[in-house]
């Protein structure tokens, strides 16, 4: 008993988890100055907004059909706006476009092929898994690209880099549990409470992982170029009075 | 298939091993990532402070010679054109009106000598800042002038051929042009001890070529760089710098069969100037 009170506190914590990435953007909102960052914005609203609906549904009215739903409506605006995000801190023209015009309207018609299907009676774990593994290939491709860029800026410094650590925690840490849940049923209890710990710790790094994002401080290529300049300060000045002799 | 006939235990081993794989690979490439990136940052922020360490040397040795330069006008009007305009003074000094007339005449006559002196000496220095044909004719003309003179000194047989130059260069790069190949010139007639030196120009794509073969001893590509980043060896350090400005490149080699040395200068047309 004692034992499932204190995992029934753990999945609590676990959807309020969802609300650190929110008051992290809300404190260090100075930061939220590009499109892409405006959107993540979004996404933390829609977090903390999705955890609050489903914390309602399933402890104070117990409503499981409208729970379903939520989380079919969920998946479908998750996955939008994460696209949109991922897809914009990419570069590669070529993968934006075939992700837009054809995963992401593929996996949109997928969802409302499946709920017209199964309705609100049950959710299957394909469409999940379609989006992890989607989540999971783009951001390999994001680590990549960065990898072979020739920038100055460290990685670690930059706010997209721990966003999509944590995300890329999230899908990976949860893709095995995503992947059993439908097993779940013929697993023991026991078995099912580990499922629902792994979640929980896999969500709340995550959770944390996007709020700390809004710590690092971020400088563009241009600072620190002019920050190695100025230490070559000499030869910039020099150079420029030899140009102006020639003329 | 075995997922359906997986016992719990099973399902709980298979879940542990699949999370605890995929949440080391996800960390394994996070840390590759990170240290991957500062391996790479490192390793540019070396080659900028490289190439700031190679530019402030051909900076200082620009400066350098710019000072030599001054020192020499300076020099040659201090040594040469003040002693002249002093004795021409001396001719026109007060007494010349208490001489007698042709006394008189002949210190004017003298003053007069000594003043073209001084103005002929005056013009060369002017020349040798500024060649007039350079200016006027362009570096064609300049060029084919300067190696025409080593040729009629008898000592080297020396030519240039300008296959393709209907379209100027700019004044100023003319100049740094036409100062490479004085340097290059220079440095073969003291170094080499060529039998020959022979220009060409010639244009492809939006660069322009100039080679200057000779079969004296000369220098590769490899010892120019080494010349170029030791103390020694200021005139290399102008060619490097007056190329920089030209962003444009400089090649030395040497033939396959080792019987000439062959430098070649692109410049690009278009106006990166």
């Amino acid at each position: 008993m004692r034992k499932y009170l204190t995992l029934e506190i753990l999945l609590n914590i676990t959807l309020i988890s969802e609300i650190i990435p929110l008051i992290f953007c809300l404190f260090i909102s100075y930061k939220i100055k590009t499109k892409v960052l405006k959107v993540f914005f979004i996404y933390t609203v829609f977090q903390a907004l999705f955890s609050l609906l489903c914390f309602l549904f399933v402890n104070v009215s117990k409503s499981y059909n409208n729970y379903i739903f939520t989380l079919r409506l969920h998946l479908i605006v998750e996955f939008l706006i994460i696209s949109y995000y991922l897809l914009n801190v990419i570069d590669n023209q070529l993968f934006k476009k075939t992700s837009f015009y054809f995963l992401i309207p593929f996996f949109i018609i997928y969802n409302i092929i499946d709920f017209l299907i199964n309705g609100n009676t049950s959710f299957g774990n394909i469409p999940t898994l379609i989006e992890f593994i989607f989540f999971i290939l783009v951001i390999i491709y994001f680590f990549y690209e960065k990898m072979k860029s020739s920038s100055l800026f460290p990685i670690y410094n930059s706010i997209h880099f721990w966003i999509s650590v944590g995300l890329f925690v999230y899908f990976t840490g949860n893709f095995f549990y995503i992947l059993l849940v439908e097993y779940s049923t013929l697993a023991s209890p026991e078995v099912k409470n580990q499922l629902k710990v792994i979640y929980s710790a896999v969500t709340i790094t995550k959770n944390l992982l996007l709020g700390l994002a809004f710590l690092s401080s971020e400088k563009t290529d241009q600072e620190l170029n002019e920050n190695f300049l100025n230490n070559s300060k000499d030869y910039d000045s020099d150079s420029s009075f030899y140009q102006n002799n020639l003329q | 298939m075995y997922l359906l006939q997986a016992d719990s235990s099973g399902i709980s081993k298979l879940m542990f091993i699949g999370t605890f794989g995929m949440l080391t690979l996800a960390v394994g490439i996070i840390v590759f990532v990170i240290f991957h990136q500062r391996k790479i940052i490192r390793y540019q922020m070396q080659m900028k402070r490289f190439e700031a360490e190679k530019q402030q040397i051909l900076l200082n040795a620009s400066i350098r010679f710019q000072e030599e330069e001054r020192q020499r006008i300076a020099a040659d009007l201090h040594d040469d054109a003040g002693p002249l305009l002093a004795t021409a003074r001396l001719y026109l000094n007060e007494n010349l009106v208490n001489q007698e007339k042709h006394q008189q005449l002949q210190s004017i006559i003298s003053a007069k000598q000594i003043i073209d002196d001084a103005i002929l000496l005056i013009r060369n220095i002017s020349h040798s800042l500024m060649p007039p044909t350079l200016k006027n004719f362009g570096l064609e003309s300049a060029s084919t002038d300067l190696f025409q003179k080593i040729s009629g000194s008898g000592v080297i047989n020396a030519s240039a051929r300008f296959h393709d130059y209907k379209e100027r260069l700019k004044v100023e790069q003319e100049l740094l042009v036409f100062r490479i190949i004085q340097e290059l010139v220079n440095n073969i007639l003291k170094h080499s001890s060529a039998g020959f030196i022979h220009l060409t120009q010639n244009i492809t794509g939006d660069n322009l070529y100039l080679r200057i073969h000779h079969d004296g001893k000369g220098i590769t590509q490899a010892e120019f760089d080494r010349l170029n980043q030791g103390s020694q060896g200021l005139g290399l350090k102008n060619i490097a710098s007056r190329i920089n400005l030209l962003k444009g490149n400089i090649f030395f080699e040497i033939d396959p069969s080792q019987t000439y040395y062959k430098i070649t200068i692109e410049i690009p047309r278009v106006n990166k100037f």
